[in-house]
């Protein structure tokens, strides 16, 4: 109890983006003692993939398997309180909540089981792949509308253009009818 | 349900099943009945018990198992690691990309609906939770 007291204390004097990533860390090590394996999506990738120019509220992770019970049971160990009778998480030493959406990680309708591995100091964290998010975030920008999540792709793909798996992304482009809005990315 | 899929040969009490379950008898007790009630299990006596089995004819037993079929797999799929990288070096090279001024400003919009844990303080504040 009290070396996850310290760890998190540790983590909390960290800068926001590295508290993120190594509150992360420190969750993937605890549901991997339950054999349960942690995956970041959402917001928090697109912050960490693009250094901070975009700043999230919540820490989204999604969780494999049959986690109901094993959730609070980790999260209470840690010190964290459920904030509603939904899926949020809230501790005194951080900033913003940690959310656990549904498993499976998908984008569109799409099952992934691909990820990438984020790396710092002695923090590892497992993360959706920046095509994936790249993708998440040119779907929600077209089906709904919303024009800053093609601003967030826009940013990803100007941060990352020199290490994105190009054709992955055409190819989910082409399949999937988004090679117009893709392209207009690719121009940046 | 999930238990009975993956062990349609399964037959015992309630004590037994609950035990096999691992929850409380009054639970397995209550849903058992209900699962009997809808077809899905059926009953016999045995001694001054009640045993219960899978009912293999019920007929969206075909429909139930697909489900909990996958949600199996889905909970054993495996996770595959494709790239690593060190946050340093990726932090260092992202601040050497300059990122337009009117890009940084666009990548945040107003919410229109207060994010669920926002949505259930305010509920609370209001009176109405």
């Amino acid at each position: 109890m009290n070396h996850f007291k310290k760890e998190l204390e540790h983590i909390s004097k960290l800068p926001l983006t590295s508290q993120q990533i190594a509150l992360a860390a420190l969750l993937t090590t605890c549901f991997k003692e339950e054999n349960v394996e942690l995956v970041v999506v959402g917001g928090a990738a697109v912050q960490y993939y693009s250094e901070a120019e975009y700043v999230t509220k919540d820490l989204d992770a999604i969780l494999f398997g049959d986690t109901k019970d094993i959730i609070d049971h980790v999260m209470h160990k840690l010190g964290f309180k459920r904030t509603s009778t939904y899926r949020h998480f809230e501790h005194p030493f951080f900033p913003f909540v940690v959310e656990f959406p549904p498993c499976p990680v998908e984008v569109g309708n799409r099952h992934l089981g691909k990820f990438n591995l984020l790396t710092m100091n002695q923090y590892r964290v497992q993360i959706i792949r920046i095509e994936d998010i790249i993708r998440d975030r040119i779907i929600g920008g077209v089906e709904w509308k919303q024009e800053h999540l093609l601003n967030q792709a826009k940013l990803l793909w100007i941060k990352n253009k020199t290490i994105i798996d190009k054709k992955y992304l055409t190819q989910f482009a082409k399949e999937e009818g988004y090679l117009k809005n893709l392209n207009k990315i690719i121009k940046l | 349900m999930a238990y009975f899929v993956a062990n349609p040969k399964a037959t015992g009490g309630v004590r037994e099943l609950a035990r096999e379950m691992g929850i409380a008898p009054q639970l397995a007790y209550r849903e058992l009945v209900n699962l009997e009630g809808w077809g899905f299990l059926f009953s016999s006596k045995r001694g001054n018990q009640r045993a219960f089995r899978l009912n293999e004819r019920f007929p969206l037993y075909p429909g139930v198992k697909e489900i909990f079929l996958s949600f199996q797999k889905e909970n054993n799929r495996t996770i595959e690691i494709v790239k690593t990288y060190d946050w340093k070096k990726l932090s260092a090279h992202y601040k050497k990309i300059p990122i337009p001024e009117e890009l940084i400003k666009g990548l945040t919009s107003k919410r229109t609906k207060p994010r669920a844990y926002d949505e259930e303080k305010l509920l609370k504040k209001k009176g109405f939770l």
